[in-house]
Formats: structure tokens, sequence, C-alpha cells
């Protein structure tokens, strides 16, 4: 059995090593059919209190049309959803709406966009618009680097 | 593969006078002293505060984005902290006094603190109770002005920048991933160094002061000790040391010197951006109100199980992938190494796992809140001033919907880069790859779940 | 010269910031006096100071802020509404109150369970005398209806009988 030359292996390098980025970049943004349930109209009840949302997690599915219902029970808050932009403001007694459709999927991030004390920058939740392509993307991302980085790196 | 930037006239010059580093030491400490007096006296209105706009957010987007992957400690030869210590301590503002002298009482520090657990120690004080640090900007005058004096204190007991090298917090993060910068400063041929009998840069000339961080440029083989003071390089009178531009991570490579410490370090910076993603970040806000009532009963056991996670859960299951991974990979040589030498070695992996997840972290809370820069320039003491014409700016999160397309990638570099040096390292112990593998699914399952808090 | 940036630094910075504010705060020529209110949430103190004195016809600026949550600020007796006192903003508001009298101001954004307690008074004195009008006089009086000679046969008749002396005598006994 010859052994190989260092030139060879780093060629064997650099060709898994781009295989692996290839593959990474396809996983990342290939379109893919999404296939998902039927949008629906969705009524979510939000309540702020400083400094935590609840339900601190919401989900919806793609194509939904959501209506936030924020209500506030302690202080003025805000909700601001981070992606989509919207946003609307809810004084304790007088519940605020506004809607959005929820044409983008993955995971984003809302949060209260009126200052309501100390922790008022952490005070976030989560919008999960299903299905989660951007998760999953990037978990198959993560096994391909993991695989190509073992094959690429992987000599004696 | 290095080339010598600090060669480039222009450069050189720069580097040899001391004004224009002095000069922006100074913009540094003026800055350091409006945040403490506007977290002092200013309005305890965070968002509205320089204090703490420009120190958490600012400062902290500059330092663990730019500064620290791309320009290593460059921040720690600009660093405002220890600068009126050293000034006393030097008895001289800019120009040196001759013979490099100091007037400090010069004691050493303590042989059994000569290492980076006190700086563990103080950044795991710091991340533990950062849900008050963060957000209440009384609280941040206070660490900083508590660091200075330290600082301050520390210059006129010990011998030179001790508070630098074995006090600081923030010097025990970026010096450990330094290492990763594409800068250095070395000498350029070890040999000169060899011949010399003075070692000026150590001990001091009339032209500058010997090393502050206790280092000897001519030993130099990594950047985690050297703070780019680039006195030595004033110092030297045979132009032997040179910052270099260099491969990204060099430092990486090295096959000796890895310490428990280090090792540590980087376990505790992984396990707090673990924290951080989950606590402030996520959507659980009874981790945030218990992270932030201190003193309560559910806030000791919050600190239970942070300081459990950071010195021995995280530390324990990296341990067990070391030593699942010496059985599995039966060395290929009659090779005997403990698993303590092999802990300390694949730690290396540590350094750009997490330097991208606090890159990764960081990018979710910077972009939606640099807007509050603007108001805070015009208005820092939240008083109803505007100096600039900016104060009414309102809160504009920055590219909300692109921070999970930047997330991804850095993870995955961070991933790409841990994953080679864990079969790197098995190879210089002479073990089969196969020995790396555990550690290859401990950063892969440490990738997934930051990616799961960010994502998911 | 070194030595002159750090005194800048170290003590001319602290002293401009102290120094800006004392002359941003300084009475304007014509006299005008400044007042600062900082508005907390009710549990952390509520308005402070929750009494002011003025003096009638004096041109005066009050500046409003608030360090922890969104309050409002109104003087329905001098016309003064604030919408909103956003945390760490400071809202100026000028009033010259030209009537003698005692003025109630409140909090009219919800900070609080006792954001209902949230209130201050403004006592502006002045040189004529404060002249609280007497309330008019209940419409019975007004009709000259004598309450008492209005009687019922009752089923069970107290030994006290309600009329308007006996609850006055309540009100006596309850306001000790």
């Amino acid at each position: 059995m010859t052994r190989s030359t260092p030139s060879i292996i780093r060629g064997k390098q650099w060709l898994v090593g781009g295989a692996t980025i290839a593959l990474v970049l396809v996983a990342l943004l290939m379109p893919l059919p999404v296939l998902g349930a039927e949008p629906q109209e969705r009524h979510v009840n939000i309540t702020a209190r400083s400094f935590a949302f609840e339900p601190g997690t919401v989900r919806v599915n793609r194509g939904d049309t959501v209506i936030i219902s924020l209500e506030s029970t302690d202080v003025v808050h805000g909700l601001y959803v981070d992606g989509y932009g919207g946003s609307v403001v809810a004084e304790p007694g007088r519940p605020a709406t506004f809607s959005f459709v929820a044409d983008r999927p993955g995971a984003f991030r809302f949060r209260c966009s009126i200052s309501c004390g100390s922790l008022h920058p952490f005070m976030i939740g989560k919008l999960v618009v299903e299905p989660n392509l951007i998760f999953g993307r990037s978990l198959a991302a993560t096994v391909i680097v993991v695989i190509g980085a073992i094959l690429t790196f992987w000599h004696r | 593969m290095r080339y010598a930037i600090s060669e480039i006239p222009l450069i050189k010059r720069v580097l040899k006078s001391r004004w224009p580093q002095w000069s922006i030491v100074a913009v540094m400490l003026f800055f350091f002293v409006l945040a403490i007096i506007a977290g002092l006296f200013g309005t305890p209105a965070g968002n509205r505060n320089f204090g703490i706009v420009f120190v958490w957010i600012v400062w902290w987007a500059l330092l663990i984005l730019l500064l620290v992957p791309f320009a290593g400690r460059l921040w720690c030869g600009v660093c405002p902290i220890p600068a009126p210590g050293e000034w006393l301590q030097r008895r001289a503002l800019v120009r040196p006094r001759p013979g490099g002298k100091l007037y400090t009482l010069g004691k050493k520090w303590p042989r059994a603190f000569r290492n980076i657990w006190l700086q563990n120690a103080g950044f795991l004080a710091v991340a533990l109770f950062s849900a008050v640090i963060l957000t209440t900007p009384i609280v941040t005058a206070l660490l900083l002005l508590g660091f200075m004096l330290v600082a301050v204190g520390t210059s006129l007991v010990f011998e030179r920048r001790t508070f630098c090298r074995y006090l600081c917090p923030v010097g025990g993060f970026i010096g450990l991933y330094s290492q990763v910068a594409p800068i250095e400063l070395r000498v350029k041929d070890p040999a000169v160094c060899a011949g010399h009998k003075e070692k000026l840069c150590y001990t001091g000339s009339d032209d500058g002061y010997g090393c502050p961080w206790l280092v000897f440029p001519g030993s130099l083989t990594s950047n985690t000790y050297c703070g780019l003071c680039t006195e030595c390089l004033k110092t030297c009178n045979q132009d032997n040391i040179a910052i270099f531009v260099r491969r990204p991570g060099a430092d990486l490579l090295k096959t000796t010197g890895h310490r428990v410490d280090e090792a540590y370090k980087g376990l505790i910076m992984l396990a707090c951006a673990l924290l951080y993603s989950a606590v402030l970040i996520g959507p659980w806000g009874v981790l945030k109100e218990t992270a932030r009532a201190v003193g309560t009963p559910g806030w000791f056991v919050y600190a239970g199980v942070f300081l459990a996670l950071n010195l021995a859960i995280l530390p324990g299951l990296f341990w067990l992938a070391v030593r699942s991974g010496q059985s599995l990979g039966k060395p290929v040589a009659n090779a005997k190494t403990t698993t303590g030498t092999l802990f300390g070695d694949y730690a290396a992996v540590l350094v750009p796992l997490g330097l991208t997840a606090w890159v990764a972290f960081s990018l979710s809370f910077v972009l939606v809140n640099f807007s509050y820069a603007w108001p805070a320039l015009s208005d820092p003491m939240g008083w109803g001033w505007n100096l600039l014409g900016t104060a009414g700016m309102p809160w504009t999160p920055y590219v909300p919907g692109l921070v999970p397309v930047l997330q991804t990638p850095v993870l995955l570099i961070g991933l790409a880069v841990a994953v080679a040096l864990a079969l790197r390292t098995a190879r210089q112990h002479g073990q089969s790859p196969r020995g790396a593998l555990p550690v290859v699914a401990f950063c892969a399952v440490v990738t997934i779940g930051l990616l799961g808090l960010y994502l998911a | 010269m070194a030595l002159a940036v750090v005194f800048i630094v170290l003590v001319v910075l602290p002293a401009t910031i102290f120094g800006y504010q004392a002359w941003l705060l300084r009475p304007a020529s014509a006299g005008v006096k400044i007042v600062e209110i900082i508005a907390r949430a009710p549990d952390q103190g509520g308005f402070s100071p929750d009494r002011l004195s003025l003096k009638a016809g004096e041109r005066v600026r009050l500046r409003i802020s608030s360090p922890d949550v969104l309050h409002g600020f109104t003087i329905p007796g001098l016309g003064v509404d604030v919408d909103e006192i956003y945390p760490g903003k400071v809202v100026e508001v000028d009033l010259t109150p030209d009537k003698p009298g005692r003025y109630a101001f409140a909090c009219t954004r919800w900070c609080g369970v006792d954001h209902w307690r949230m209130r201050g008074v403004i006592e502006v004195a002045g040189d004529s005398p404060v002249v609280v009008a007497p309330p008019e006089p209940p419409l019975f009086q007004q009709l000259g209806v004598d309450l008492d000679a209005m009687v019922d046969e009752a089923h069970i008749i107290p030994s006290v009988k309600p009329s308007s002396g006996a609850g006055a005598g309540l009100n006596r006994h309850y306001r000790q």
C-alpha cells in the first residue's frame, strides 16, 4: 500500500472541505417546497408583565393570519416582532391588537417596545412559524460540517 | 507565514512615538469617566444612560465582534482602567523616566495566584450578577470604579501591570481568545535575543519600561499574555520586535503550554454563553426574574445551578469526552499521556467554539439595541440634554431578521475549526483519530444547543 | 501637556457635566422658576416632590422625568396634560398659574397597582386671599323641602330617627 504524499493528502483535504462547504450551502439555501397545514386565523392572547410575556413561546403555522391581543397586567408594555416588524402598545386594562400574516417560517423573537423597567431589554418571547425550516436547515448543516470536518482532517 | 506590518515606515513611527497611543488612552479614559458619572448620577433608566449603553452595547460589540477576533488584545493596549495607576507608578504620563524606573512597592504577585484562576473567579462573579449589572446604571458605575481603584492600588503595591496580568476578568477571556487573531507581537529573530545580554525589553531602559505584562517578549509564542501595549517595541534597542500579520488562529497550533486554568476559562466562557443565551435572551421570564432577584431563595438556587454548570457540569462532561476518547483512540505509538494533559490540550477546541458562541450571542442583542447609542450621545445623563440633536431618535432595531442568518454560519465556522483542532490534538498524542470523536461530539452538542436556543 | 489632558478628563469633565446642567436649569433672565419632579412608580414613592408651593403670576418650568416606567402627568386645574413621561426622557412644561388656590396633579398612565394614588398638590399663593367658593346648597334645601317632615310609617321605628342633622352628627363622629 503506497503512502499518500503530503500533497495528495492536501489535495484530498481541499476536495472534501470544498464539498462540505458546498453541501452546507445547499442545506442552508436550497429552496424547499413547504408543506404545512392549511392557513387559518389564529387568535393569540399574550399577557405582558414585567418582565415576561405569557405565553413565552407562540407557535403558528406558515400562512396563518395571526391576531395578537396584547394585555398588560402591571404597566404599559409594547410588543415588537423581529423579522415581521409589527408592533403594538398596551395599557393595563386596555388590550391592544395587531395582526399580520406569518408568511415567513422560522423562529422570531418578539420583545417589549416600551421602556418598562430595568429588565426591559431582556423582556423577550419567541414566535415560531412552523415548519421551522431555518432550524432544520441549520441542524442539517451542523451534521454536514461535523462529518465533513472529520473527513477532511482525519489522517494518521 | 507572516508579514511584519509594523515595519511599514508610517506604522513604525506611530508605534515608536508615545503620543498616538497615549491620546487614544486619554480618549478612552474620557469615555470611561463619563460612563461612571452617568451611572452614578444619571437616570436609572438603563437604555437612556450613557454608562449602560456605551459599555454593555457599544464597547462590548466592538470588543467581541471586531477587536478580539481581528486584533487580539488590542483593547488592552488602549484600556483606560490601568492607566491612572500606571501613570502614578511611572510618575510620568507620556515620556518615560530614565531607566524605566517604577515608583511602586514592587511586590511580586504571590506565586499561588500567578495564573488566571482569579480572573476566572472575577468573570464568574460578574456573570452571576449580570442581570443586575447590565440593567442598573449605578451598579455598572460602581463596578467600573471598583476596577479602576483596584488597578490603581495594585499598581502602587505590586510590580507593573499586575492587575491586567492576574486580576482583570476581561483580560482573562480576551487573552484566551486573542489566540485566534491574525496579528501577533513577536521578536523578529530569536537568535538576536539570545545574544543580547541586557534584555531591555524586560528590564526597561531610557527609552521605555520593561514589559508591563511581566512577559519576556523573546519567548512569546502565543498572544495570550501579551497586551499589545508596544512598550517592548519602544524599548528594544536591537530593533528586533515587530507586530506581524499572520494566519488566524496560529497560536492554537502550539503543542505545549496548555494549562488547566486556561482550559477552565474556555469552559466557563462556553457555559456562560449557553446560560446567557437561555436566561437573558430566551423566552423564559421566570429565569430572568430569578436571575435579577439577588438574595432571594430562588436566586440562591439559580446561583447554585449557575456555578455548578460552570465549574462542575460542563467541565465534567468535557472531561468525560476526553477520558472516553482516551480509551477509544488506542495510541498508535506507545504513548503514555495522562487524562490531565489531554484535558488541557483538547481544551484548545474551546477557543474557536467559545469565541463564535459569544459572537453569535452578542449579535442577538447588539444589533437590536445599538440604536440606543444615538440618544445616549446627545443626552448621556438622561437629564434632558440634546447636545447633538439625536436625543429624540427612537429605538430602531437594526436588521433583526438578519440575526439568525448571521448566527448560523458563525457557529458552524467555530465548530469546523474545533473539530479540526480536536483531530489534530489526537494526532499529536499519537492517538488514532477515533480518540477525538467524543470531544467532537461534545462540540457538536454544544453547537446544536446554541442553535436550538437561537433558532428553535 | 499630557497633564493638562488628564486634568481635563478627571476634573474638568465632571465639572462641565454638573456645570452645564446647572446652567441649563438656571432661572432664565425673565425669572422663570425651575422645578424638577421625579415620577416614580407609586410603590417607590410616586411623585417627588408631591407638594409644590408657587406664587401667583410666577413663570414656572416643570421638568418631569421618570426613572422606571411610563407615566403621565396632568394638572386639570391649570390645563396641563402630558401624555407620556418616557423613562429617561425629561419633559418640560411651562406654566404661569394666575389664580391662587390648590391644584391637584396626577399620573395619567397606568404605572402600577397604586396608580390611582399617584398624585400631588400645587399650592399657589397670591396677594388676594385664597377664596374657596362655598359649594352650592343641595337641591332639597334650594327647593325648601323639609326632609324631616316627610314621614312614612315604618314597620319598626328606630329610636333615633334618620334626619339630615343626625347624618351630620355621623360625619362628625367619623371625622375624628
